[in-house]
């Protein structure tokens, strides 16, 4: 059974991080997306001026008459209360596998689960949910795929979830289950980041295109972090005879193949190709697209570093957490 | 198939071993060029040229870079070790131990002298034993011939003597029986010198360990001894000299008393000797006394002190002379019959059981008497043997015995019944013999003839032969002598040659104080190859872990 490596954040460095980023952005950002604003509760905020419009059945009568004018009466102000939802969807295909599992390599998909590990965190002390989702398992059935937590439930929950995409079996190339059940009864006030690395083809993207479309719906966020491993893979792939093993061996592509610059050339044009589509997509509105370029796949030891500073820039760029409004 | 074979199982695991390594080396330095990588990025590489998967490049120094090398290499060793060296064992060596047999000669030579010899014997045994307790060890007193010594019958000796080679089996046997101790010095105390040669040899499975050499303690005193050693037979001579039964006798020291040498017959009757005997001497001496008839002779020789073990002979003479000799016609008066009247009486009688006929062989005759028969006349050619010449002093010793296994021929044909025995270097001379209840001898007549003269120097070798042939035909090889040492009853003793003692007691006797506790370098051996088998295990388990650890590290490079 493979077990997740320990995440390279500690409890002490995550809350440094979601310091910052809360500092970072201003409470009515378009982009902070979750915040607490004005609302109609039964939590009381302050008092303030009445005002043209209030509802006079806030009017605090007795405050009014120790404290206002003769024509100024003060109302009482309530904390509007919204559930807010963050949702990691994670992308479990082969090729987000790929090096699991083997020694001096880090998987993307471990990668991910750290990032899934490190939000949960900081959602518990932002006393938010958090749900967790792959794209691929679970593909019988669209309930079990999502997992909810919440407060100290997340630890628990997030072992269970991250044992469970470890030890899945890849899905085929055709695979995956459109999840519109699942992302159709997610709350209004919710935002969904979608961890992949944009390799998914056929039937699989449009799996992922359907999912993103979902949540981005009814103006609801959605952050696109990319996982891109193509420059590392490149420089490990320059003239050398390959196998194409389990992931590259498709029906006629069977063998070993020489990388030379040529063919790499061609390779990366596949790739930007490949690309593009994805940011066509992406790019329509109401979807983050925050790119995360891995340097370090091949040296765990660097891949520690290189997951801390990349981290903070995706929680900058993503825009998830700002200050109380 | 069926034919294969090997010269041994140590060539076979040599063989499988190689090819073993050769198999390693081969792998570690056979590495492909195709990189066995898991990128995700692999789907999307162009159709790309394919390449030779079988291309491989040879790394020569890699197997001596690789420590998974030399711990499988160490393991193959080990184990090709443990198969070649399956029978090579480690001493262990342990603590200094001291266990001493203590063997006591209870032989009749030990009752002699005053105290006994055999009383001394025990008063040594005694303070060896105590020697040995002092130091702690531990100790047994055997008797020898090998017997437990109990008490109460420690003055009871042996019937007979005892040979150094009987000896030394017996102690041997005493070391391998009794197991109660580690047995490191065998002590014999005796009154008969040191064997040369004496060892015993190890212990069955002491593999390894050194012949025991036993500490040899000489007790007793000289004491003055006449033994008899034994007798010897003279037959009557040709030139009319009687029989003569002769007594070899050895002296010691100065007799206690006169001693006195009797001969009885067989009939009882004391035998005078030839000439008188001296006993009061010292040194060897032969006592010879003149017999008429084969019988039982019995020769008691008593004196006071010494050792009376070897003081009886009983003798017995088969034959003391042959049957008498009937001459065929053709033989009367000429020579021959002359000389055949030296050697036994002539008797008439051609048809007579009881004597021995000398006759002229005819060609073609059928010999069915008792006799010797003389080919006159020209003869085949006889086979020469070359093993005797017809001068050489060893045809006087001619064995008939050993005649009889060869086969030369002198006739063209013999009779039925009759087998060619022996031939002179020139084939003058030759025997044909007929064995059973009427034995029989076929030769050459003289040289010259029947009416050669016999006493011409010439002839001697054919006269040695005729003799010969007549102790054949008449005697039928008969035991002319056997002498047995008796004792008292009548009853024969073995050994007592050894029990005579005439010139000891050298006395030169290892000290006590020599035993001393002995460190067994090779006492207990323990095969060497578990050792071997073990360091393998443990080289392979090493290089199982190294080579877990290492696979993904592989699988990823």
């Amino acid at each position: 059974m493979i077990r997740l490596r320990p995440n390279p954040f500690d409890p002490a460095t995550l809350e440094d991080i979601r310091l910052q980023a809360q500092k970072s952005f201003v409470t009515a950002g378009t982009g902070a997306l979750l915040r607490r604003k004005l609302g109609q509760s039964l939590d009381y905020r302050e008092h303030r001026a009445y005002a043209f419009g209030d509802d006079v059945r806030h009017i605090d009568w007795r405050a009014s008459l120790r404290h206002g004018g003769k024509e100024d009466y003060l109302v009482r102000s309530f904390e509007a209360e919204e559930r807010f939802l963050l949702l990691v969807v994670i992308d479990d295909s082969a090729t987000m596998r790929a090096g699991l599992g083997e020694a001096g390599r880090v998987s993307k998909l471990e990668i991910a689960l750290w990032i899934c590990e490190a939000l949960g965190h900081i959602a518990t002390r932002q006393a938010l949910d958090i749900a967790l989702a792959c794209l691929d398992h679970g593909r019988e059935g669209a309930d079990d795929r999502i997992v909810f937590a919440h407060g100290r439930q997340i630890e628990e929950q997030f072992a269970r979830f991250s044992e469970m995409v470890l030890n899945a079996f890849p899905v085929e190339e055709d695979g995956g289950a459109p999840m519109a059940g699942a992302l159709g009864r997610l709350p209004q006030s919710s935002v969904t980041v979608f961890l992949t690395d944009f390799y998914r083809t056929g039937d699989a993207k449009v799996v992922f295109e359907e999912a993103v479309s979902l949540a981005r719906r009814g103006y609801r966020q959605a952050v696109v972090c990319e996982l891109d491993s193509w420059p590392t893979e490149r420089a490990i792939l320059a003239e050398t005879v390959v196998s194409l093993g389990r992931i590259g061996k498709t029906k006629g592509r069977d063998g070993s193949f020489l990388a030379t610059s040529h063919e790499l050339a061609l390779a990366d044009d596949a790739i930007a190709a490949q690309r593009s589509g994805y940011l066509d997509m992406i790019h329509q509105g109401g979807v983050i697209h925050c790119p995360w370029a891995l340097s370090a796949l091949f040296d765990p030891a660097a891949g520690d570093e290189a997951f801390r500073s990349g981290f903070r820039e995706f929680l900058l760029r993503s825009e998830l957490f700002g200050r109380t409004g | 198939m069926t034919g294969l074979s090997f010269l041994g199982g140590s060539y076979l695991a040599l063989a499988v071993v190689g090819l073993i390594i050769v198999a390693l080396l081969v792998r570690y330095m056979r590495r492909s060029t195709v990189r066995q990588v898991d990128l995700s990025s692999l789907r999307f590489l162009p159709e790309l040229s394919p390449a030779t998967k079988k291309r491989t490049r040879w790394q020569f120094a890699a197997p001596l870079a690789s420590p998974l090398f030399w711990l499988r290499l160490l393991a193959l060793l080990c184990l090709f070790s443990a198969l070649l060296l399956d029978g090579v064992t480690l001493a262990k060596r342990e603590a200094p131990t001291l266990g001493v047999l203590i063997a006591v000669d209870q032989t009749p030579s030990m009752a002699a002298g005053a105290p006994s010899r055999a009383q001394q014997a025990r008063a040594l045994a005694g303070d060896i034993a105590n020697h040995v307790v002092a130091l702690g060890g531990c100790w047994r007193q055997v008797a020898l011939p090998f017997t437990p010594i109990a008490e109460g019958a420690r003055d009871q000796l042996a019937r007979d003597g005892l040979s150094p080679i009987e000896m030394e089996t017996l102690l041997t046997a005493s070391l391998e029986q009794d197991s109660s101790c580690l047995w490191t010095h065998v002590a014999v105390v005796s009154d008969l010198p040191r064997p040369p040669l004496l060892a015993l040899a190890p212990k069955a499975g002491g593999k390894g360990q050194a012949p025991m050499m036993p500490l040899w303690f000489e007790v007793g005193g000289t004491v003055a001894n006449r033994a008899l050693l034994g007798a010897g037979f003279k037959a009557a001579g040709l030139q009319g000299d009687d029989a003569r039964l002769t007594l070899s006798l050895a002296a010691y020291g100065a007799p206690q008393d006169d001693a006195d040498l009797v001969v009885t017959g067989p009939d009882g009757e004391t035998i005078a000797p030839a000439e008188p005997v001296d006993l009061s001497g010292d040194g060897p001496l032969v006592a010879s006394y003149p017999v008429s008839r084969p019988g039982v002779y019995h020769a008691v020789l008593s004196e006071a002190g010494g050792i009376e073990i070897d003081n009886r002979l009983d003798i017995t003479l088969g034959a003391i002379a042959g049957l008498p000799i009937a001459l065929g016609a053709s033989l009367s008066g000429r020579p021959i019959a002359a000389f055949a009247g030296r050697i036994a009486p002539l008797v008439e009688g051609a048809d007579r059981d009881d004597v021995v006929h000398l006759d002229v062989y005819r060609g073609g005759q059928d010999v069915t008497r008792r006799g010797i028969y003389l080919v006159d006349g020209p003869q085949g050619d006889a086979t020469p043997l070359g093993y005797f010449d017809s001068t050489s002093p060893l045809l006087e010793a001619l064995d008939l015995d050993l005649l009889e296994a060869l086969h030369p021929h002198g006739l063209d044909r013999l009779p039925q019944g009759f087998e060619a025995v022996a031939s002179g270097a020139d084939g003058s001379i030759w025997l044909a013999t007929r064995g059973g209840p009427d034995p029989a001898v076929i030769m050459p007549a003289p040289t010259g003839g029947l009416g050669a003269d016999l006493s011409d120097p010439a002839q001697l070798t054919w006269l040695v032969a005729f003799i010969n042939a007549y102790r054949l035909v008449s005697n039928d090889r008969q035991q002319l002598l056997a002498v047995t040492h008796v004792n008292e009853a009548g009853e024969p003793l073995r050994d007592v040659a050894f029990e005579s003692n005439l010139a000891k007691v050298a006395g030169h006797n290892p000290s006590i104080v020599d035993i001393q506790p002995v460190v067994h370098a090779g006492g207990t051996e323990e095969p060497f190859w578990p050792w071997l088998l073990l360091l393998a295990v443990m080289a392979l388990c090493v290089e199982r872990f190294l080579a877990l650890r290492r696979g993904g590290e592989r699988r990823a490079a």
